[in-house]
């Protein structure tokens, strides 16, 4: 005898209902769905068991009643968590026998940061984010459990399917250094449903060699089923700079004492209002001016940033079809002037069920961004914006610098100091603007077919595409570049990618046992062309176009690559709780030797829920527990055209102190002229591979009130495809080389607490904590040392053997008891060149993130730490040997006995050389002394802060509203604790594409963020 | 498969015309030679120029004997590989074509072997058996110097030998020095052997003999003004000479040397106003000792020599002129003949000033006073030789190698002219010498000389 059920489905985290929730009878079938309002009918037999199952949340039975109104628990807090693995297969967390970490939503839109992957820090374990600079649009590098090669660092990044592009422009001491971002950045993360990291090489090796460095698989938002919805996100931010120098402003610019105006330094007389002979060029023909200090003129010249980020999506579905259509933006302005972003991205995500076998969905994006006034940095460059700013002479009124950038009179830069020494800050950003424009598609069609229950074909078809211009600008009268240049660069990227997959599905062939098989291909092509042009010497005045230079020279650059794949992975699942993968793939690559471009790669993995085998049996205050190991070989490739002896068209040659564009070709007769490569080619390379191994559990005590992940991971790449760098002397800088074994292991660490949950409070702990330690294990025999970065001065990023990644440079000679020696003639510290000052990486890493929610209010905090490795700082240096650092100041007429000994005869004794602070500080600021710059990278960040209050529901009850949400939130607001004076020690200069990390010069201060958000759901 | 065949460049060549890539080669290396790097640095540590100490921070600290290891691996990395290797490629290239193209190759040795002797010069003992062989010496060993220049001596014969005056099989177009044409070619091969000579005749006095020999057919080296070895440079945009782009006709930082003030300044020296350009207000030439605070009386580095279509001295007919005095005045491979000297001094004197575009009456009335221009035949034979040491040094101050080099050879330690002395606040101890190990080299080749030479290291010519 059957009956009629009826009944509605809530959501517990919004009370919404939750249309197309699958209600089924238990043991049968028979079935019916959720319509728009949650609501379902069911006609059952009497005595029944209800199962009601939705994606994303936990299923539930209750047994069947006339009305049964059910609440679905997400299953982000639970145990039958759903996550993302290789290829967007959705897997059950429970048997996945590697770790994975997934950020939700709200994780990435609390407290949003333009970039996306700044959301990510502190957030999960092992994963480690770094913003490059205060640059508006700069980039941001993501390492995953450490560096694994020495030439570069690249996770692999998967929209729904499609591999895309995390491209970013260069870093390094070139004259313009210029952060233009990297490509991820252009994601809204308003568009993101879930981000999950697949750390190890098993949870990759379906990817193959592109994910060596991790993988990142994002999932876009699709529309809901039920009644048409509307999302607002709007948020307000206001920036500043996180740190800046402490100055000193007690001296005035010269040198030993003496006032001297062809100076930019601090190295002059104390201020005490004299009257001296200014710079000339900004006071207003009247240069005999008193000397005064003004403290705020660094300070004075950043401004408030301020952006919007703003985001609208309309969303719907039914029982075949759904729909998200989405539209942000970020308007921003810097807080250097003159600097401001605009992105647009427009997103669609749609998917319909043709038949109960045919199914199709299509994401895809298309983004826009115009930023303008990109600020140079670099070492030693005129046109470096903070070079100009924080060398500015304590005398220097910032207001008058700003009200006198161009002579009205002969329309000629004011400089600074006579003879063309420094440009005027407001010049640079008022005419030397870099600016760059990005359009970018990416869009992936999925076809499913069902022949039959247990069969799946699936075919993933993607694209993503874009274009960047960016443009440079050095104006005519520019110190350093007076006859005025320009360079353009045009950037196309294509990628295309294609995945075929086959699943076989039996769950009854044998009792207990549960098993699935994927087969699949892929085929993969990368395409890259570059179009820069340089142009000097122009005629008119800011008029930036090719025939209004005197000469101009173009350089193309063009890449292709293709990749093949085959893959397999076979699953096997025994009962509830144990669980077995083993994958495999062959790649052929492009790039690789015909001998040796098709590489195998296997992965075995498995997992034990132990729990499930405990259950019943006592041990209630155990919720969870599971263990899970895993293996995996992968291989990988380099990039194109590295094989073959090639003659390159060269278009300059390097001019020290001016740049690379000093001569061109034609030079005099020499029309065009050709150069050996500098790399010298290998044509038999072979993939690079890694091993690499992990064990992990997972737990939860006390009904989940305490969770634990641990995972301890350890992997050996070999055959590493690098560029060594050889003796000059064999007519090369570098040869690529099979070399070099880099071994990774560290332990990974998760708790979860839930200190204090009662009916309306609730109090959430987490802490993550990551050790990475990377050894070099071996570099080519008889070689145990060399470089993968090079910084400015004798200062480098090398590979030793037996050590981690580490800065190299110029080190104070000690001692044997440790002290400082001393040249008992100069008073200086006596310094050897190319020593080790301390691995780039650090010890360990850890967040903690506390959440508070009360009723509708929550409040939650996240603080990052970093312990160890050291950070050279090109900044400090610089205001150390200019005399313009705080600590460079106070009473000068104390002389200084630096502590340490002479070396005498011998013999050590205590030195009693007295030097004037002048004399100290420029040695020790020097950047022939790399020590005297570095410093422990160290520190402690808040980085987060958040407070939200959800308006209560019934206060909108009758009208259209259905939520709305207002939050204050703030990022990057507290450096509690550094190691390093006067600048940020998260800022690096090398970019986030290189393996060089821990050094700056002069880069862009960080900047502090707090804004306002609101959010309505209609 | 063909699918994935796809690796190669289309924006690359596999095969190329020699001459591409000898233009290259000479370019970047004239350009490395006019640069902060070789011309800045050398100038200063060589005392040639003056930094003009706190006056100017723009040139580092080059002058205290602390040269930046960016000038000492990019200078390294000139010779060896964006100069030196692509000339080893075009010599490859040249030989094994069918037919030989000799003259091509010779060449390209003619001037391979100059970069080899600067380098050997500035860095002692270098690499040369086993460089340029990547395959075959992946950590080339560093032969001693005298084997070096012993090599060059045997690299220029066999170019001598090589070259083919009927073929025309050669760099013509593209050779900026002398168009292609040969004998002159084999003129400079004679001229550089002379230069090794000299330089090695010292330690080695059996070099005289080969001295003589040259000295028998001095029509066979550069013989006339014309035939100097020089890059020109132009007023065009991108094609100036280097100097000019460094400092783009704006105040170059870089002020007269006290050392060469005293020498030029007593005689009135008719290339004064071209070598110096006086500050506004000022009649007398000031130079400033090394890394002394110049101010607004000091005399800064000329803008004749600044000028964008200044060209760029290799080898100089009037610098052959002071060899060839110096030869006869010392009785190398020759007997000492002070009158042959004398003539030759003078002429060359004259040579240099002249090239300089000194002013032509100052000239003539300077050569021809012994108050100013000492006849050699008046002075003891000691006096003699450091007149004509003091002419070398003076003639080559636009040209920092080559002076750094002429002063180290013109005495023993102690004895080198002009006497030069500690900068102000350099490390106390001996004068640099040399450019030490180039930190590309010693971090990547196991086999660098141990221990590796300091800066104040004499090298093996060097007395």
């Amino acid at each position: 005898q059957n009956r009629t059920v009826t009944g509605t489905v809530t959501a517990k985290d919004d009370g919404l209902p939750i249309p197309g929730v699958t209600v089924k009878i238990k043991g049968t079938t028979t079935g019916a769905q959720t319509n728009a309002t949650g609501k379902y009918t069911l006609s059952v037999p009497t005595g029944s068991t209800l199962v009601f199952s939705f994606i994303g949340y936990v299923s539930i039975e209750k047994p069947a009643a006339d009305v049964v109104n059910v609440v679905l628990v997400p299953a982000s807090n639970q145990l039958n968590e759903v996550v993302v693995t290789a290829l967007n297969i959705s897997r059950e967390a429970k048997t996945i026998g590697y770790s994975s970490s997934t950020l939700k939503s709200e994780d990435l839109t609390k407290a949003r940061d333009a970039n996306v992957l700044n959301s990510m820090a502190g957030k999960v374990a092992g994963v480690r984010i770094n913003s490059q600079s205060g640059t508006l649009g700069g980039s941001t590098k993501i390492v995953i459990r450490g560096v694994n090669s020495f030439n570069g660092n690249s996770p692999l990044f998967v929209i729904d399917g499609l591999t895309v592009s995390d491209n970013t422009s260069s870093g390094g001491t070139v004259a313009n250094n210029v952060d233009f971002g990297n490509r991820m950045g252009d994601l809204s993360s308003d568009d993101i449903e879930s981000m999950t990291v697949l750390k190890g090489a098993a949870a990759t090796a379906l990817y193959g060699s592109r994910a060596l460095d991790g993988a990142v698989i994002i999932t876009t938002k699709k529309g809901k089923k039920g009644t048409f919805s509307v999302d607002i996100n709007s948020s307000v931010r206001f920036d500043n700079p996180l740190v800046l120098p402490k100055f000193q402003n007690e001296y005035a610019q010269g040198n030993q004492g003496v006032y001297a105006n062809t100076q930019l330094n601090g190295w002059g007389p104390k201020i005490t209002g004299q009257s001296v002979n200014q710079f000339p060029n900004f006071t207003a023909g009247s240069p005999q001016t008193p000397l005064v200090a003004y403290p705020d003129n660094v300070k004075d010249f950043f401004q408030t940033g301020v952006s919007a980020i703003n985001n609208i999506s309309f969303g719907g579905g039914d029982e075949k079809s759904d729909y998200r259509v989405s539209f942000s933006s970020a308007n921003e302005k810097g807080i250097i002037p003159e600097s401001s972003l605009d992105r647009y991205t427009l997103a669609v995500n749609t998917g319909r069920n043709f038949s109960d076998k045919l199914s199709s969905r299509f994401s895809g994006s298309y983004t826009n961004i115009v930023s303008d006034g990109r600020p140079a940095q670099s070492a030693n460059n005129q046109n470096a914006i903070i070079n100009s700013v924080y060398g500015l002479p304590r005398t220097v009124d910032i207001n008058a610098l700003k009200n006198n950038v161009v002579d009205p009179v002969t329309g000629v830069q004011q400089f600074l100091a006579p003879g063309r020494l420094g440009n005027n800050p407001y010049w640079i950003m008022d005419y030397n603007r870099n600016s760059n424009s990005v359009d970018r598609f990416t869009g992936t069609y999925n076809l499913t077919y069902k022949p039959v229950t247990w069969v799946t074909l699936s075919n993933t078809f993607g694209a993503d595409i874009y274009t960047e211009k960016r443009s440079l600008i050095l104006r005519k009268g520019t110190a350093g570049y007076l006859p005025g240049q320009f360079t353009k660069y045009d950037l196309l990227s294509k990628q295309v990618n294609d995945d075929f997959l086959a699943t076989f599905e039996q769950n009854n062939l044998v009792k207990d046992f549960k098993f699935k098989l994927l087969v699949g291909g892929n085929i993969n092509q990368r395409f890259n062309q570059t179009n820069q042009v340089d142009a000097f010497n122009l005629t008119i005045d800011q008029l930036y176009t090719y025939s209004n230079a005197a000469s101009s020279t173009a350089t193309l650059g063009y890449q292709k690559r293709r990749l093949l794949g085959l893959y397999g992975d076979l699953s096997i699942g025994y009962k509830d709780y144990l669980f077995l993968d083993v994958t495999g793939r062959n790649d052929w690559t492009s790039t690789l030797p015909v001998d040796s471009r098709s590489y195998f790669y296997p992965s075995v993995s498995g997992s034990f829920v132990f729990s499930e085998v405990l259950k019943d049996k006592g041990f209630d205050w155990l919720s969870f527990g599971k263990l899970r190991a895993s293996w995996a070989s992968v291989g990988s490739d380099l990039g194109p055209y590295q094989l073959d002896y090639q003659y390159s068209p060269t278009s300059t040659v390097f001019l020290q102190y001016v740049d690379a564009n000093a001569i061109v070709f034609p030079a005099g007769p020499i029309a065009t002229a050709f150069a050996a490569p500098r790399t010298l080619p290998n044509s038999t390379l072979k993939p690079q591979k890694e091993n690499s191994y992990e064990f992990g559990t997972e737990l939860k005590f006390l009904n989940n009130r305490i969770g634990l992940d641990f995972t301890y991971y350890h992997s050996n790449i070999k055959n590493q495809l690098i560029s060594i760098t050889v003796p000059p002397s064999t007519g090369y800088f570098a040869k690529v080389v099979n070399a070099g074994v880099i071994q990774n292991s560290g332990i990974e660490a998760t708790l979860n607490l839930v200190p204090v949950k009662l009916k309306d409070f609730e109090w959430n702990i987490n802490v993550n904590f990551a050790k990475n330690n990377q050894k070099v294990k071996e570099l080519l025999p008889g070689l145990n040392l060399y470089s993968v970065a090079s910084g400015y001065s004798g200062l480098l990023i090398q590979a030793e053997v037996g050590q981690s990644l580490g800065l190299y440079g110029g080190q104070f000679s000690r001692s044997p008891d440790g002290q400082y020696i001393i040249d008992p003639t100069s008073g200086l510290r006596v310094v050897t060149q190319g020593k080790r000052l301390g691995s780039i990486y650090a010890d360990w890493t850890g967040g903690l993130n506390n959440t508070f929610r009360y009723k509708g209010f929550s409040l939650s905090s996240l603080i990052d730490i970093r312990k160890g490795g050291v950070f050279f700082s090109g900044t400090v240096s610089g205001l150390r040997t200019s005399g313009l650092a705080a600590e460079t100041g106070g009473d000068r007429s104390q002389l200084i006995v630096d502590k340490g000994v002479n070396l005498v005869n011998g013999a050590y004794v205590p030195n009693t050389k007295a030097i004037n602070a002048q004399n100290y500080w420029s040695w020790i600021g020097s950047t022939t002394n790399t020590e005297g710059s570095v410093f422990d990278a160290g520190f402690i960040k808040l980085r987060e802060v958040q407070f939200a209050y959800q308006l209560p529901s019934k206060l909108f009850k009758a009208s259209f509203v259905k939520g709305i949400q207002i939050g204050v939130e703030g990022r990057n607001l507290w450096l509690i604790k550094s190691h390093v004076p006067h600048v940020d020690p998260e800022l690096n200069f090398f970019g986030s594409g290189s393996v060089g990390e821990g050094v700056e010069f002069n880069s862009i201060p960080s900047t502090r963020t707090i804004g306002m958000n609101l959010r309505v759901s209609l | 498969k063909k699918y994935l065949d796809i690796n190669t460049n289309p924006l690359t060549a596999t095969k190329v015309d020699p001459k591409l890539l000898f233009g290259y080669a000479v370019t970047a290396w004239d350009v490395s030679k006019n640069s902060g790097d070789s011309y800045i640095s050398i100038g200063f540590i060589g005392q040639s120029l003056s930094s003009g100490g706190d006056f100017s921070q723009n040139w580092g600290a080059s002058n205290l004997y602390n040269v930046s290891p960016l000038s000492i691996g990019n200078t390294w990395k000139v010779y060896f590989s964006n100069g030196g290797n692509n000339l080893q490629q075009a010599i490859s290239i040249a030989q094994a074509a069918s037919p030989v193209n000799n003259n091509t190759a010779a060449q390209c040795k003619i001037v391979l072997a100059q970069l080899m002797y600067e380098a050997t010069t500035l860095y002692g003992d270098i690499p040369y058996s086993q460089a340029f062989q990547p395959d075959k010496y992946p950590y080339p060993k560093y032969d001693a110097q005298k084997d070096v220049l012993e090599s060059l001596l045997k690299l220029l014969d066999e170019a001598i030998a090589q070259i083919d005056p009927t073929s025309v099989l050669k760099i013509s177009d593209y050779d900026i020095y002398y168009g292609g044409d040969m004998s002159k070619w084999k003129k400079l091969a004679n001229s550089i052997k002379f230069k090794i000579l000299m330089v090695m005749v010292d330690k080695d006095p059996t070099k005289a003999a080969a001295i003589g020999t040259l000295l028998s057919t001095p029509d066979a080296m550069i013989s006339s003004s014309a035939e100097t070895w020089l890059t020109k440079y132009t007023t065009g945009t991108n094609n100036q000479n280097p100097k000019y782009r460094l400092f783009l006709g704006q105040n170059p930082f870089t002020y007269a040397s006290k050392v060469i003030t005293d020498l030029m300044v007593p005689t009135n020296d008719p290339r004064l106003p071209q070598y110096f350009d006086l500050p506004a207000g000022q009649t007398t030439y000031i130079g400033v000792p090394a890394n002394v605070d110049a101010d607004e009386k000091t005399a800064i580095l000329g803008s004749y020599l600044l000028r964008p279509d200044a060209p760029s001295v290799i080898l100089s007919y009037q610098e052959l002129e002071l060899l060839q005095a110096e030869a006869y005045a010392r009785g190398l491979g020759v007997g000492v003949n002070m009158t042959k000297a004398e003539a030759l001094f003078k002429q060359g004197v004259t040579d240099a000033m002249t090239f300089y575009q000194a002013n032509p009456a100052a000239v003539t009335a300077y050569v021809n006073d012994p108050t100013k221009l000492p006849n050699l035949t008046s002075l003891s034979a000691t006096d003699a030789i450091k007149q004509i040491h003091i002419q070398q040094w003076v003639d080559l101050m636009d040209r920092p190698l080559e002076a750094f080099v002429q002063w180290k050879r013109s005495g023993p330690d102690g004895s080198e002219v002009p006497a030069l002395t500690l900068p102000k606040d350099a490390t106390p101890g001996p004068l640099i010498r040399r450019y030490t190990l180039s930190p590309d080299e010693t971090s990547a080749n196991p086999n660098i000389p141990k221990p590796q030479p300091t800066y104040y290291d004499k090298m093996w010519f060097d007395l």
